[in-house]
C-alpha cells in the first residue's frame, strides 16, 4: 500500500475533524482560538465544547495529525499551542479535494436538472 | 482584578461565571487521570475563557454555554475512560499496530482463512451442517464472504466481520434447535467460540486499517516486544487447542442416530453410541 492510498484509507473525515484540521492549516492555535475558528468556520453551525474538542484533539495527537507545542509562560502556566502535522495537512488536503470534487458534481448535476 | 473578574459585571453574572469554571475544575476530576493530567489545566484556561466571554455578553450566552458543557462532558468522560482502558489493555499486552502492522495484517488474514476454511469444510462434508436451515448457513458462507474481502478491502470487510460475529452463536443455536436438539449447549459453546475467533479477526483488520497511515510515522522499525510476540503465539496454540478440544467433545455425537428422517420438526428418537460403547 502507497502513502497516497494510506491517507485514502482515512476518508472521509467528520466534519469536526475536518473543521479542527482546517482552523490549524493557517498555523498554531491555542485551545480556545480553534474552538472559536471551528465555530466561525462552520458559521456557527458546529459549536464545540472543552470535552468535545479536547477529546478529539487528544485522538489526532495519538494518531500524529497534529502537534502539541510548548509556548512558554502565560500567567505561570506553560501555554500550548496546536500545529498541523505533515500528515495532518496531506489528510486534510486528500479530503478538501474529495469534497471539491463531490460538490463539483452535485453542481453539474443539479445544472443539468435546471435546464 | 484576578484573570477571570469582567469588568462591569461584578455583581451576579460574574459570580456565576467564578462559580461555574470552579465547579468545571471539579467534574474534570472524574477524567481519568492521564488525560486531565495532559488537558486538565487546559481545558479549565479554556472554559474560563469561554464563560468570562459568555458573561460579558449577559445571562442567557452564559446560561448556554453552562448547558452546552453540561451536555457535552458526561458523554466526553465516559469515551475518555472507555479509551484510556482499551489503551493501557493494549499497552499491556504490548498491541500496537504501529510497531509491526505487518505481522498483525498476517495473522489476521491467517486466522480468516482459517476460519473462513472450517465454516466452508463443515458446509462441504458435514450432513448435519448441510441439513440445516438456510439462514444460519447464508450468515456463516456471509461472514467467511466478508473475512475473505477483508483480505483486500480491510476496514470494510473487517467491520463487516466485527459487527456480524455474534450472529454465528445465533446460526449455531438456531441450527441446533432445527437439526440436533440434543446438542444445545455444545451448539452455544461452537456457537461462542465461532463468535469469538471472528470478532478478533474482525477486530484485527480494523485495527490494522486504522493504523496504516499512522505506520508512516516515528514508530515504525523499532522492535516488537517480545511479550506482544509471545502473546500472539499463545493466542494462535490456543484457537488450534479449542478447536482440537471442540472436535473430541463432539466424538461421542458423531454416531447419533436419528429415526423419521431428521427433518427439522419432525419428531424424532435419538440414541447416542458412546466411543466406549462400540
Amino acid at each position: 500500500m502507497n502513502g497516497q492510498d494510506e491517507v485514502l484509507q482515512q476518508l472521509p473525515l467528520t466534519e469536526t475533524t475536518f473543521l479542527i484540521l482546517l482552523s490549524l492549516s493557517s498555523g498554531k492555535k491555542h485551545g480556545y482560538w480553534i474552538m472559536q475558528d471551528v465555530e466561525r468556520l462552520s458559521e456557527g453551525r458546529i459549536s464545540l465544547g472543552t470535552g468535545t474538542l479536547y477529546g478529539a484533539l487528544g485522538r489526532l495527537l495519538d494518531q500524529g495529525w497534529i502537534e502539541r507545542v510548548d509556548e512558554g509562560q502565560e500567567s505561570g502556566r506553560p501555554r500550548k499551542v496546536y500545529a498541523l502535522s505533515d500528515l495532518g495537512r496531506r489528510i486534510l488536503e486528500a479530503e478538501a479535494e474529495r469534497l471539491r470534487s463531490l460538490l463539483s458534481a452535485a453542481r453539474l448535476r443539479l445544472a443539468e436538472a435546471d435546464v | 482584578m484576578s484573570k477571570y473578574d469582567i469588568p462591569g459585571k461584578e455583581g451576579s453574572i460574574a459570580q456565576a461565571a467564578r462559580a461555574a469554571v470552579w465547579a468545571y475544575a471539579q467534574v474534570l476530576k472524574l477524567y481519568p487521570r492521564g488525560f486531565h493530567t495532559s488537558f486538565g489545566t487546559e481545558m479549565v484556561d479554556v472554559f474560563s475563557l469561554a464563560a468570562v466571554d459568555a458573561a460579558r455578553r449577559g445571562n442567557g450566552p452564559l446560561a448556554r454555554l453552562l448547558l452546552r458543557e453540561l451536555g457535552d462532558l458526561p458523554v466526553n468522560i465516559i469515551l475518555a475512560h472507555i479509551h484510556e482502558r482499551r489503551k493501557r489493555l493494549m499497552d499491556w499486552i504490548g498491541y500496537d499496530p504501529r510497531q509491526d502492522l505487518a505481522s498483525i495484517r498476517w495473522i489476521a488474514r491467517a486466522l480468516a482463512l482459517l476460519l473462513a476454511g472450517l465454516i466452508f469444510s463443515l458446509w462441504l462434508f458435514n450432513e448435519d451442517v448441510r441439513r440445516a436451515p438456510t439462514l444460519p448457513m447464508l450468515v456463516l458462507t456471509a461472514l467467511s464472504v466478508f473475512m475473505l474481502a477483508a483480505w483486500r478491502w480491510e476496514k470494510v470487510g473487517g467491520s463487516l466481520t466485527l459487527l456480524g460475529s455474534p450472529l454465528c452463536l445465533i446460526a449455531a443455536m438456531v441450527m441446533a434447535g432445527q437439526v440436533d436438539q440434543a446438542n444445545l449447549a455444545l451448539a452455544a459453546l461452537v456457537g461462542l467460540a465461532l463468535t469469538l475467533v471472528t470478532g478478533l479477526v474482525g477486530w484485527l483488520f480494523v485495527s490494522v486499517a486504522r493504523h496504516s497511515t499512522v505506520a508512516a510515522g516515528p514508530h515504525v522499525g523499532r522492535e516488537a516486544p517480545r511479550r506482544r510476540r509471545y502473546l500472539v503465539y499463545a493466542a494462535i496454540v490456543l484457537v488450534v487447542l479449542l478447536l482440537l478440544a471442540l472436535s473430541l467433545v463432539a466424538a461421542p455425537y458423531q454416531e447419533i442416530r436419528m429415526e423419521g428422517g431428521g427433518r427439522p420438526g419432525t419428531p424424532m428418537m435419538v440414541t447416542v453410541e458412546a466411543p466406549a460403547a462400540r
